[in-house]
């Protein structure tokens, strides 16, 4: 449409100017004036023309147009030479030409330009305050909530934001966006994948554990790439809640529902320990009098093998009794239902001893089992059966861990300033390195069937009681667990 | 009722409460050596409540797992009933807690842990007899001297 106008200008114009030409050239050279008025005429309408024509292009064809035919139309005049006004009009009638398009062009683009920038400016004061907007209705959310957030820009390779919830759990300073690194050591591997896994656009979520002032925390990290309209990555975004209260929940219960499992278990063999004690008094002790009878008896000649045999089957029977009576014995030490929290005096060589005594029967024939035994007789407060399971439970690990190998299990009770220890050592293959720092997490196994639970147990158990588990190995060279308890003082030992 | 008093005998009387036949009869046989004791049985913790009330014995020998009483119910009783007599309680279980505490009260003056061989019955309850046998003769003499039919 626009270009349709300004060909038709473009066209009218160099008609008009056509037939001023024609005109100029019927007019005899110098009759300006005086009596011819015709040329008068024709000069004025020239002018006329090139005002009007010169306004037109500019306003409605553009200022080039309007120039170009003013460059034409000099020539066209000086090429009447025997006109002496000639000259005149080819500087006066382009100029007009020229000057009258600038006049029509600029003003119209001027104001073009100013309404343009007036619109931009508006635009952009809008669109300013809707980010002003989202931006505080963001500070609004991100730093009141609880849960921590991060922001990071892709190229920055740093944090670029953090709400004061994140600036709390990870104790970064107010005006700083990175702090030191707290992440668990165990955990750092993990924190590392999934990090990685953000940056080549995946979302993650993972659970993982920091330490802060001393103490272990659960921290829950959610963490996603935010995706521009073309696709790119332009932010990375993270948002943190500290799960420690639920995770120590589901510990507890897990460990709650492993003793429950286990006291269930012990009033079974209580029970069955109890039933195998009563006859098993009578079958010993009619044993022994058997045995005293025999003594006094007198038979005919010829049958004292028989004597002989008979008084040799009652002994072997007597022997077999006492394993029995043994093995019942070390079993009611697990099992004693020993109440919640429950505070005695146990010896730990007893202790010791009585596990010797309940793994003996199942250890394999190529494996030495050993007790070393403190003649100071360590004594430690707390509960029997639930330090019993711990000693058990690090003895059958040991056996265990020879795996049907030749080997040694030393079962050793100690008493070393103010602690008594109770250590359970194997010369197996040792704990792998990796596995080391793991040993006492919940669900932790290196076992195919194991439940992971054994070790997490024992610890709970042992620091309950005030002690703590230390673990030394060395590959191909076999682990040393020690429990480590306070010693009962002296004057509270009572007879 | 006014607690039974001691016959004029030189016998002496085991009251042995037991719900385990076999345990009772290993006892019998245990004590079989000496022909100054009789062994009264009592195969559950109620009968020997009842013998309790109109028996005169000079040991209370109990297991402490029994039926609906136990042990430390017929020892209590026979405290009451006879406070001389020496109690000796038989445990199957290791029942430290209970133990200690019948100790701490004084129910109980001697105990017996299954399975238990003929040699530690002997040394638990031998001594508690001949006490018993020396006061019993005493006595016997004094009502003797006194008269007393």
């Amino acid at each position: 449409m626009r270009f349709l106008l300004r060909a038709g200008l473009v066209l009218l114009v160099t008609v008009a100017y056509g037939a001023l030409f024609v005109l100029y050239y019927d007019v005899p050279p110098g009759s300006y004036e005086g009596s011819s008025g015709g040329a008068m005429v024709v000069v004025i309408a020239w002018f006329l023309c090139s005002i009007v024509s010169g306004w037109l292009l500019g306003r409605f064809a553009g200022a080039g147009y309007g120039l170009g035919i003013a460059l034409l139309m000099g020539p066209l005049y000086a090429l009447r030479g025997e006109d002496p006004n000639a000259y005149y009009f080819s500087a006066i009638f382009p100029t007009t030409i020229a000057f009258t398009t600038l006049f029509s062009y600029l003003p119209g683009t001027i104001s073009d330009l100013y309404a343009d920038a007036r619109a931009r400016n508006a635009a952009l004061e809008r669109t300013s305050a809707a980010l002003g907007r989202s931006e505080a209705m963001f500070r609004h959310f991100a730093e009141r909530i609880e849960t921590g957030v991060w922001i990071m820009e892709p190229d920055a390779r740093r944090v670029t934001y953090l709400n004061p919830a994140a600036r709390r759990m990870f104790q970064v300073p107010e005006g700083e966006t990175v702090g030191k690194d707290l992440t668990h050591p165990d955990d750092r591997e993990l924190a590392l994948s999934s990090y990685a896994a953000l940056r080549r656009g995946e979302s993650t979520d993972v659970e993982y554990r920091i330490h802060r002032d001393g103490e272990v925390r659960w921290l829950r990290a959610q963490s996603f790439p935010v995706v521009d309209a073309r696709g790119e990555v332009n932010l990375l975004v993270g948002l943190i809640e500290d799960v420690t209260e639920r995770k120590e929940r589901e510990l507890r219960r897990e460990i709650l529902e492993r003793r429950e499992r286990l006291s269930a278990l012990g009033t079974l063999v209580a029970g069955v320990a109890h039933e195998v004690n009563n006859p098993l008094t009578y079958i010993m002790g009619n044993l022994e009098l058997a045995q005293r009878d025999l003594g006094a008896l007198r038979v005919e000649p010829g049958a004292e093998a028989s004597l002989a045999r008979v008084g040799r089957l009652l002994a072997t029977s007597r022997g077999g009794g006492e394993r029995i009576a043994k093995l019942v014995k070390a079993l009611r030490a697990v099992t004693r239902p020993a109440g919640e929290g429950s505070r005695e005096q146990v010896h730990l060589n007893a202790l010791a001893a009585n596990v010797h005594e309940l793994i003996r029967p199942s250890t394999p024939p190529g494996i030495a089992l050993e007790l070393r035994l403190d003649e100071r007789d360590p004594i430690v407060e707390g509960s029997g059966s639930e330090l019993h399971q711990v000693i058990l439970n690090l003895a059958t690990n040991a056996i265990q861990a020879l795996g049907g190998q030749r080997g040694r299990v030393v079962l050793q009770t100690r008493q070393e300033g103010g602690k008594a220890s109770v250590s359970v050592r194997d010369d197996g293959p040792g704990i792998a390195p990796e596995a080391m720092s793991r040993l006492f997490t919940p669900f932790y196994t290196t076992k195919p069937e194991g439940t992971g639970l054994g070790l997490s147990l024992a610890h709970a158990i042992v620091r309950d009681h005030g002690g703590d588990i230390e673990v030394a190995s060395e590959p191909k060279m076999g682990a040393e667990f020690r429990v480590r308890l306070p010693l009962m003082a002296p004057q509270a030992v009572t007879a | 009722m006014s607690p039974p008093t001691a016959p004029p005998s030189e016998r002496l009387r085991i009251l042995l409460a037991e719900d385990e036949p076999d345990i009772r009869q290993y006892v019998r046989d245990i004590l079989a050596a000496r022909d100054d004791v009789d062994v009264v049985e009592a195969p559950s913790g109620e009968d020997a409540l009842r013998r309790l009330e109109h028996e005169w014995f000079d040991v209370v020998v109990s297991d402490q797992r029994m039926g609906l009483v136990d042990g430390l119910a017929v020892l209590e009783r026979a405290r009451e009933r006879s406070p001389d007599a020496p109690r000796v309680m038989i445990t199957g279980y290791a029942e430290l807690e209970l133990v200690e505490d019948a100790k701490n009260r004084g129910h109980v003056d001697r105990f017996l842990a299954k399975p238990f061989s003929p040699d530690a019955f002997l040394d638990e309850v031998a001594p508690l007899l001949d006490t018993r046998r020396v006061r019993a003769a005493r006595q016997l003499a004094f009502d003797r001297a006194l008269k007393v039919p």
